[in-house]
């Protein structure tokens, strides 16, 4: 097998044939009963390995999945052995993709105020925006992981954003139930403030980066990119170099 | 992880290197091959190739990769007279095989006038500017090394100004992308001469490694295939399967011990619970980049070395060179899909040696590249006269897959005031003094950058791009690639270490790494880091068979 019939492999016959899931922090590879691809055998090899109930951590899983291919596959596994551990933990990330819509950090209220901001920043026309791509569950994941330092950013900031709404539109107390012209209106008059800021850069964080995260939820940011998270490509990789390239 | 023989840390080993990146873990294969017994020390973990992520938060905010300001802190100052604040400036790769596992792996041979730019051009005021002395002749046989022992892609004698060479790639250039293909027509309208880029990465299989798969998540992320050539997927399996070396992850060292002899007797470092360790080792190795190798020096002060070790000519992390580096971005009417694949397809280099008569020193490199994740661009790439949000930016964001970069990348002069050094205050979580740099580009250096973004320019135009654009060329404060901080020479009074990266004032402590460079290359030093390495290894093994280590 060439290496870019094994990307082929990767890219159209993977999913059908075997299932991933992922238990325990255990990588599972299964390939579906009755399957007749002539990769199947090879996934079930990977499948025994990494069912294995002895492997306690990553440097054992690798070493039986290494053990298992070299059975399967000879000399040509040994050689592409890492690419398939990369397609199996990159379709157990799918898997995980979507985490619960639920909030953690935020309020209710917290979070209504920041996904009304967030949804004039990306938002929904034609295309799913801000509110599709669940930003407010990437945001609060965030404040509770990596951006945990950011979360005093918006406990000061959301005062900020109520406090412009009432000066610029009196009888409004909150930023969302403003309509979505004087929303506008309102972070226009807050850009580059400290609460703008934090709003937008997680908005398009929330937006683009992995659907592990919380956000970019069916993968609406990505797919606005015209953005493709496939493993593995094979040449030509775009519309100038089809052809004869040069 | 692989298995691989464990030394404790009170058994006198041969060497001790400090830093397991492009440079140590070169000098680890070479040494332990060659029969001694060798300690790396690694500050960073040891993250095995499946745990690369794809998550961009994982690696770029997190710093899956790459150091942490949150545990070292830094301060930056342009110069010496101005007050340091508080600037994480300096970048390096910080794990197991260092700055190798993410880099964009562009293979660039320095040329000839890299070596030799001082007599050949003059002094340039202002600077240190100063002759190699080695000279591209004696390096070409290690530049082939490199090629061949850690895997290079690219095709001999594809670009007229390249040095010459005594082998070919020992694997073909990657496929050309969609930005090359567009290059490579505008440049040739132009006159110039584009040519494959030279990678670090694998198009095919080659010593048991996968060729790449052409993922996209490459210029600043792990390779989970071990396509990319860095140390940790090409010389430290080799090292360890020797059984004479250890890589130790998780140690932090923080001083190179020396005896009343001034012999350097081994490296205190911190080990992964923080608690102080000490390697007995025969010969001491740094090679813990251009920013933590002059460090380490400078947290080495001892009566019998007050400023610092290795230190008596004061040129310990002086003259530090950063490379310039600008973007033009363009877009195109149909889809480049340039997250595909490998950051840099094409590369011209008629610009190397800029003419005198444009009254300034420089030259410098033309690629065609999209290093741009999904986040980056939505954060980093808009240009000007597009709103920032809105529907107007959501529109935008389509363009993702029609866009390109052209990148200059272009030599730095080496100027005495700028450095790394120790900051007076400010502590790093193991309570060392933090790094300080000093950096303001020279006059020269800036204009290198903005001739070369003007061609940049000029040859989108050609291009016929829909819209080409371009940020005003400013003085720089962030640092990916750290040279000439300990830099090589034959005077004990203006170099810190000799030919052979021998320091001269202690004679068993060498430094191997981008900071024994003396000028910085046009932009992509990481290959000559490594030909030094094996150079250097050559050498040094060659003393230790004498009994001169």
């Amino acid at each position: 097998m060439t290496h870019f019939e094994f990307v082929r492999f990767l890219q159209e016959d993977c999913q059908p044939v075997y299932t991933i899931l992922s238990q325990a922090g255990k990588t599972i590879v299964i390939a579906k009963p009755g399957c007749t691809s002539k990769f199947a055998s090879l996934c079930r090899g990977v499948a025994s390995s990494l069912m294995n109930p002895n492997p306690g951590n990553d440097l054992d899983r690798r070493r039986f999945l290494l053990t298992a291919l070299r059975g399967a596959g000879g000399a040509w596994a040994s050689v592409h052995w890492p690419a398939i551990l990369e397609a199996a933990q990159h379709a157990a990330h799918v898997r995980d993709a979507v985490p619960p819509a639920k909030l953690e950090v935020l309020s209710a209220e917290q979070a209504a105020e920041i996904e009304a901001a967030a949804c004039r920043i990306i938002p929904t026309d034609d295309s799913p925006g801000a509110r599709e791509a669940g930003v407010i569950y990437f945001i609060d994941r965030a404040l509770a992981t990596f951006a945990a330092d950011q979360l005093e950013g918006y406990v000061q900031g959301l005062p900020v954003l109520q406090a412009k709404t009432r000066e610029m539109f009196s009888s409004i107390p909150k930023f969302s139930q403003a309509s979505p012209d004087q929303q506008d209106t309102v972070l226009k008059a807050l850009e580059g403030q400290p609460i703008f800021e934090l709003i937008y850069e997680h908005t398009v964080m929330g937006f683009l980066s992995v659907p592990e995260r919380g956000g970019n939820r069916g993968k609406v940011g990505w797919k606005q990119l015209g953005f493709d998270d496939s493993p593995a490509f094979a040449p030509p990789f775009g519309y100038y170099d089809r052809g004869d390239g040069t | 992880m692989n298995p691989q023989v464990t030394y404790k840390p009170s058994e006198e080993v041969d060497f001790v290197i400090v830093g397991s990146g492009a440079a140590g873990g070169v000098l680890a294969k070479e040494l332990s091959t060659a029969g001694f017994k060798v300690v790396v020390l690694e500050q960073g973990p040891w993250i095995p190739p499946g745990e690369f992520s794809h998550d961009e938060i994982k690696v770029f905010f997190e710093r899956q990769l790459t150091n942490d300001s949150r545990q070292q802190p830094q301060t930056f100052r342009k110069t010496p007279q101005d007050k340091a604040e508080m600037h994480n400036g300096v970048i390096y790769g910080r794990l197991v095989g260092g700055g190798s596992v993410h880099f964009t792996a562009n293979y660039w041979r320095f040329h000839e006038i890299d070596f030799v730019g001082r007599s050949r051009r003059g002094w340039v005021p202002g600077t240190g500017f100063a002759d190699w002395p080695v000279t591209y002749a004696e390096m070409e046989p290690y530049y082939t090394k490199v090629e061949w022992e850690v895997g290079v892609s690219g095709l001999a004698g594809s670009s007229p100004f390249d040095p010459p060479r005594s082998q070919p790639y020992p694997v073909p250039p990657m496929p050309v992308k969609s930005s090359g293909v567009i290059f490579e027509r505008a440049a040739r309208k132009l006159g110039w001469h584009p040519f494959p880029a030279p990678l670090a990465i694998l198009s095919q299989s080659y010593r048991g490694r996968a060729g790449c798969v052409h993922c996209g998540r490459c210029e600043g992320f792990g390779c989970e295939v071990g396509a990319k050539s860095s140390s940790l997927a090409s010389v430290i399996p080799v090292a360890q399967q020797t059984g004479r070396c250890e890589i130790r992850a998780q140690s932090y060292a923080y001083r190179v011990e020396t005896n009343p002899q001034r012999r350097a007797t081994g490296v205190a470092y911190f080990d992964a619970r923080r608690q102080a360790q000490f390697q007995k080792a025969r010969a001491v190795i740094l090679s813990a980049n251009g920013a933590e190798t002059p460090r380490l020096l400078l947290l080495s002060s001892s009566p019998h070395f007050p400023q610092g070790l290795a230190n008596s000519s004061g040129l310990v992390g002086k003259h530090l060179m950063i490379n310039g580096y600008h973007e033009v971005y363009a877009t195109f009417e149909e889809p480049l899909n340039e997250y595909k694949s490998v950051a840099v397809s094409r590369v011209l280099h008629d610009f190397y040696e800029l003419d005198p008569k444009l009254g300034f020193y420089g030259g410098g490199g033309l690629d065609a590249r999209f290093g741009m994740t999904p986040l980056s661009f939505g954060l980093g790439a808009l240009p000007s006269g597009i709103p920032r949000w809105g529907k107007a930016y959501k529109g935008w964001l389509e363009s993702y897959s029609r866009t390109m970069i052209v990148a200059s990348h272009a030599a730095s002069l080496p100027v005495e005031a700028n450095s790394i050094s120790l900051d007076s205050e400010l502590k790093d979580a193991w309570g060392l003094p933090a790094l300080c740099m000093t950096y303001k580009d020279h006059p020269d250096d800036l204009k290198t950058v903005s001739y070369l973004n003007d061609r940049a320019l000029e040859l989108m135009d050609a291009a016929k791009a829909r819209k080409a654009w371009t940020r005003p060329v400013h003085e720089q404060s962030f640092a990916v690639h750290l040279l000439g901080t300990c830099r090589m020479g034959n005077d004990p009074k203006s170099s810190v270490v000799n030919a052979h990266h021998r320091t001269h004032d202690v004679p068993i402590l060498f430094l191997c790494d981008g900071s024994s460079f003396v000028t910085s290359g046009r932009g992509q030093p990481t290959m000559t880091i490594q030909a030094l390495a094996f150079r250097a290894a050559e050498k040094i093994a060659t003393a230790a068979r004498r009994g001169e280590v």
